[in-house]
């Protein structure tokens, strides 16, 4: 996905196959490392270097990347840009996602080696120019097998089993299929130890590096937005002159200063209760709105011009304009006011 | 006096203050509905800011008081001692009737009264009337932790008597422009809310650095985007077999379009990441193509393979298949077949590619020719694409979520000192000779880093004395 039409900040989709690949790859190197040789025995020595010593190697080379971690390879099936450089999150997202994929491979070789072992014969054994003797091995074994020396014992090789276990090309050995099956254990704990383990921890500190770095991301939850039930008015607003509204009483509408007619809104509510109910016990045909155009209109001017329809009064509004008013902002609400409420609008 | 566990603020005041413009500002979102026009906020609305699934801010934007001085009325119609003033509130929202008969102060006093703070918004145009002095009173009497900001919309020659009067209400006094808030105003604002009550420092304070650290991790971030694009830009050339027919006879059209469009999905990408979704552009373009250079033709093998990945794409073929020769042999061969393998394979590819164009071996082409229009070769497309980019984002960053007019985008590149300049301009020839590598593309990316910075702080310096008090 070209970076332009990916949202930035989300992690790159990666291919779906990747997973099975790496798991099938897994199979095929371990299928392939148990090749027995010319003399009908599976070197246990360079099985256990690349399934067990090479990978943990990868592991250690890995675990001091993450200390300067860069743009993974995995990312070039990410569909970016080449130029495209991910920011801390998608970079762990992406460490995470490579050390799963070797925790896949690995899970491959498992896979394989455990239905080998229960389908095949499988004959271990150990050969060296350089060692001539068991003893190194066996010491060198013992170092290898701590992680499992006491959950496992019977993984850990003896002396007896790796001397009768040395095979020579110029040599026929004569060893039992009990004794050249019996590196099987060692091996399936070192894969696990040495390989599955390490990537696994990998894995899961990459993806909580990840996760904690989404976490402290600060959000922002809103409503959904919604479409305005208010249904946009297509009145025409009736426009008159002031000379057409001369006779009309005038109610001044939070205007101090008004000099002439009834004043709203600078009082307490019940005086002006009462001043409004004497006006409509005066039955006036119409009524004259004085208001200022600085000042919002409200629902309680809105309730008394709703009273005066009932009372079949004839309302117009008057905007009194000053050197703050706004006209997109004052007026604008003032008119839409005057077409919500059919009140008849004044020009001035 | 009821205080919620998290920080909740309801933003109130009477009608067309600009309560939802601070809204829109104070969470960066520009879909809070505003109007010119009052009565735009219908319905209250609540807004929450998370960190780590705990809410660390709500903020609640009402459509204001329509009939303060009826609630005033129906509250003094009692005498209550001041301690029981809040029960009187309780009392009024308990009336059935009142949520028919004052549906727009319930809506507002419900959640103050559950343990809301207040945000009293007022212009202060016109003088204080008795309806706003029933507003601050009414909200005097539920007791919950209150401040006031002025938002100076018009001219606010009468802020000092606002302020006076406000003080007498309200715990702190603010002037806060929503239309020109930078993140130093909007922090400075969320410290004095932090202030009202011990119970929300806590969060408020963490809020306060959250959008610190967050802004840093946009320059982060926006630098690296930024590095992408202006190295796609530079280096973009269209294939002339995929022009639209239309334009077959106008490829430089066709790059021109591909390279607006580009320009314009960066924006729009930008833009919603920052929550300036409704923001409309304004873009005078102006790229200089220089049409003389921008005609190219390379050489492709097999596939449409450049030579080099052809030298990689044998080897590795020709060392896949030595190492299924090993495999066969058990080992026997110590990998000599995968050496092997790699190396004829790779003097096979550099033979082939060696070959004429138009040559086949047999049904399959060996090479053959390709053209392109692009790269954009003029001294000065590099220093606009990136001018461009740079002011863009500039004036995105700093644009509050209030603001509603269009965004309009003219930038110069003359203005930079010439070093930069030159040195932009060596990175272009870097990408377009194919010597681009990890440690330009980093350098590339700290150079647009520093170069943001210092342009959002001497914005924010500029702005600092204006907005905030």
């Amino acid at each position: 996905m070209p970076f332009l039409q990916r949202q930035a900040g989300l992690e790159p989709p990666l291919p779906w196959w990747r997973w099975p690949l790496a798991m099938l790859a897994g199979m095929l190197l371990g299928a392939g490392a148990l090749n027995y040789s010319a003399d009908g025995r599976i070197n246990v020595l360079l099985v256990w270097l690349l399934w067990a010593g090479l990978p943990f190697l990868g592991s250690l080379v890995s675990l001091a990347w993450l200390f300067r971690p860069a743009k993974p390879w995995l990312s070039r099936f990410s569909g970016q840009s080449t130029f495209w450089q991910p920011n801390a999150r998608q970079l762990w997202w992406l460490l995470s996602q490579l050390q799963w994929l070797w925790v896949w491979f690995a899970l491959g070789i498992v896979l394989v080696y455990l239905l080998l072992l229960l389908l095949s014969d499988l004959a271990f054994g150990w050969s060296s120019t350089l060692l001539l003797h068991g003893d190194v091995l066996a010491g060198v074994m013992q170092w290898l097998s701590l992680p499992w020396k006491y959950f496992w014992p019977a993984a850990v090789p003896d002396t007896a089993m790796i001397e009768l276990t040395r095979f020579a090309r110029i040599e026929a050995a004569e060893t039992s299929l009990q004794q050249a099956s019996g590196w099987w254990p060692f091996l399936l704990a070192s894969l696990v130890c040495y390989n599955l383990l390490p990537r696994l921890g990998l894995a899961l500190f990459c993806r909580w590096r990840w996760r904690s770095l989404q976490r402290q991301q600060l959000q922002l939850t809103m409503p959904d937005s919604q479409v305005s039930t208010k249904a946009a008015t297509t009145d025409v607003m009736p426009i008159a002159s002031l000379d057409q509204w001369q006779d009309a009483p005038v109610v001044s509408w939070q205007l101090a200063a008004a000099n002439s007619g009834m004043q709203l809104g600078v009082q307490d509510w019940q005086q002006d209760q009462q001043q409004w109910q004497a006006c409509l016990a005066d039955k006036p045909k119409r009524l004259l709105w004085r208001v200022p155009a600085s000042r919002s209109p409200v629902a309680e001017l809105a309730d008394w011009i709703q009273q005066a329809r009932q009372h079949q009064i004839e309302q117009a509004i008057w905007l009194q304009t000053d050197a703050q008013t706004v006209p997109e902002r004052h007026i604008a609400s003032w008119q839409a006011f005057a077409r919500q409420h059919e009140l008849v609008w004044i020009r001035n | 006096m009821m205080i919620s566990r998290c920080p909740q603020f309801c933003v109130v005041g009477h009608p067309n203050q600009g309560k939802s413009s601070i809204v829109s500002t104070l969470v960066e979102n520009d879909s809070v509905r505003i109007g010119v026009e009052s009565g735009t906020t219908e319905q209250a609305e609540r807004f929450e800011f998370r960190l780590q699934d705990k809410i660390v801010l709500a903020l609640t934007d009402t459509p204001g008081f329509q009939r303060a001085r009826q609630v005033l009325a129906w509250l003094e119609q009692e005498a209550v001692a001041p301690a029981d003033r809040p029960a009187r509130i309780r009392a009024f929202l308990a009336e059935p009737a009142h949520q028919q008969q004052f549906p727009d102060e319930c809506r507002l006093l419900e959640p103050i009264m559950a343990g809301s703070g207040i945000l009293y918004v007022t212009d202060a145009t016109n003088e204080v009337s008795r309806a706003d002095e029933a507003e601050m009173e009414i909200l005097r009497w539920t007791g919950q932790p209150r401040m006031a900001l002025i938002n100076p919309i018009s001219d606010t020659n009468k802020a000092d008597s606002w302020q006076a009067t406000l003080s007498q209400f309200f715990q702190w006094v603010r002037l806060f422009n929503p239309m020109t808030a930078s993140l130093a105003s909007r922090q400075a604002l969320f410290k004095a809310m932090a202030e009202l009550t011990p119970e929300w420092t806590a969060d408020l304070t963490l809020l306060s650095q959250q959008l610190a650290a967050r802004d840093q991790q946009r320059l982060v971030d926006v630098s690296l985007q930024l590095a992408e694009y202006w190295c796609q830009q530079v280096s973009r050339r269209e294939p002339l077999l995929k022009l639209p027919p239309l334009l077959t006879d106008s490829p430089e059209r066709y790059l021109q379009q591909q390279l607006d469009q580009a320009e314009l999905q960066l924006f729009q990408q930008l833009a919603t990441q920052w929550g300036h979704r409704q923001t409309e552009l304004q873009r005078d373009i102006d790229w200089e193509l220089d049409h003389d250079q921008l005609m190219n033709t390379e050489t492709w093998y097999l596939w449409g393979l450049q030579q080099k990945e052809l030298l990689v794409v044998s080897g590795g073929a020709g060392m896949a298949a030595g190492a299924m020769l090993d495999m066969g042999l058990a080992g026997s061969s110590m990998m000599m077949g995968a050496l092997t393998g790699g190396v004829l394979g790779t003097a096979g590819g550099w033979l082939a590619s060696k070959q004429l164009p138009g040559k086949r071996l047999g049904w399959l082409p060996l090479s053959g020719k390709k053209s392109y229009v692009g790269p954009v070769k003029h001294p000065n497309f590099p220093l606009v694409v990136m001018a461009r980019a740079l002011t863009f984002t500039q004036l995105l960053w700093l644009r509050p979520h209030a603001e509603r007019s269009r965004l309009a985008l003219t930038a110069k590149a003359s203005d930079w000192p010439r070093a930069e300049q030159v040195r932009l301009l060596q990175w272009a020839k870097q990408l377009q000779n194919e010597q681009w590598k990890a440690r330009q593309q980093q350098e590339l990316t700290d150079w647009i880093s520093q170069g943001l910075q210092q342009r959002l702080q001497a914005a924010v310096q500029q702005e600092q004395q204006q907005s905030f008090l």
